[in-house]
């Protein structure tokens, strides 16, 4: 295996690049964003459909516009940062986002509800057709 | 009985085992205590300590940057580890945490060779004629 130093590097340096693409050139008429295979494939969004527009919108600082290309996102942001903030601050036992007796299903809870997101977004009637890139 | 350490059939007066020589008594009488008090690390662990980072958080960017099906493994393993320490489960915790890391960074490593062998394709001119999305 690659050492530790070299593979935080490595991957330090894939994400540097990814956020300076990002800001410089817009998915939306940049040709040379690989594409999303399960989109290509079945013509389907799936729950990550619009992400790489999303970060683009934020970077600069547009946050209508972010939400509305992967509305997901922002919860998602929400939940998993205020989880790692839980466990490195060792907060364990309070300031749950969730009923306590639901806490140690709370992946699967996420599980299911990124599942519906992707049932939701791709049925093309008009208060599900908020949820799908556009 | 049979030997609790090779599984070889003993007769009930025998205080050794006939193949091993593994005690049989000891384990008979003190049995249900022994594995508590002596190994300490298997059994339940004191309140205070946290169930295992679970690497969700890595588990979904790989998944949507990196790869999907090692990393849809990945969150599989991580939704366990809380689950599994809520029941007890805590040896199956650490191992559900570390498989968790584990196929996560196999999808890292598969996802940064598809984005450096696409990189390459892109600078020789391979175009997508296009088709963006």
């Amino acid at each position: 295996m690659i050492p530790k130093p070299a593979s935080s590097l490595l991957v330090g340096m894939m994400v540097g690049v990814g956020i300076i693409l990002l800001y410089g050139f817009d998915p939306l008429t940049s040709k040379f964003y690989p594409p999303c295979i399960f989109y290509r494939l079945t013509h389907w969004y799936c729950p990550g459909c619009g992400t790489g527009r999303a970060l683009h919108a934020l970077l600069h600082l547009q946050w209508k516009q972010a939400f509305s290309y992967n509305p997901i996102l922002f919860p998602m942001l929400i939940f998993l940062g205020w989880d790692k903030i839980r466990s490195y601050y060792q907060l364990s036992g309070k300031w749950y986002l969730l009923p306590q007796k639901w806490q140690p299903y709370r992946e699967w809870i996420l599980v299911g509800v990124v599942m519906l997101y992707w049932i939701a977004r791709n049925i093309p009637l008009y208060p599900f057709s908020c949820l799908s890139p556009k | 009985m049979y030997c609790p350490k090779c599984g070889a059939q003993n007769s009930d007066s025998v205080s050794f085992c006939t193949q091993c020589g593994a005690s049989l008594q000891s384990t008979f009488q003190t049995g249900f205590q022994r594995p508590q008090f002596q190994s300490p690390s298997y059994s339940s662990p004191p309140k205070t300590e946290l169930p295992p980072d679970n690497k969700l958080v890595k588990a979904i960017l790989v998944t949507i940057f990196c790869c999907l099906p090692f990393g849809i493994i990945s969150i599989i393993n991580a939704a366990q580890v809380n689950s599994k320490w809520a029941a007890g489960d805590y040896e199956g915790a650490r191992r559900s945490a570390f498989e968790a890391d584990k196929w996560a960074n196999i999808g890292l490593w598969v996802g940064i060779a598809v984005y450096l062998i696409y990189a390459i394709l892109l600078l020789i001119g391979v175009g997508l004629e296009g088709k963006n999305i």
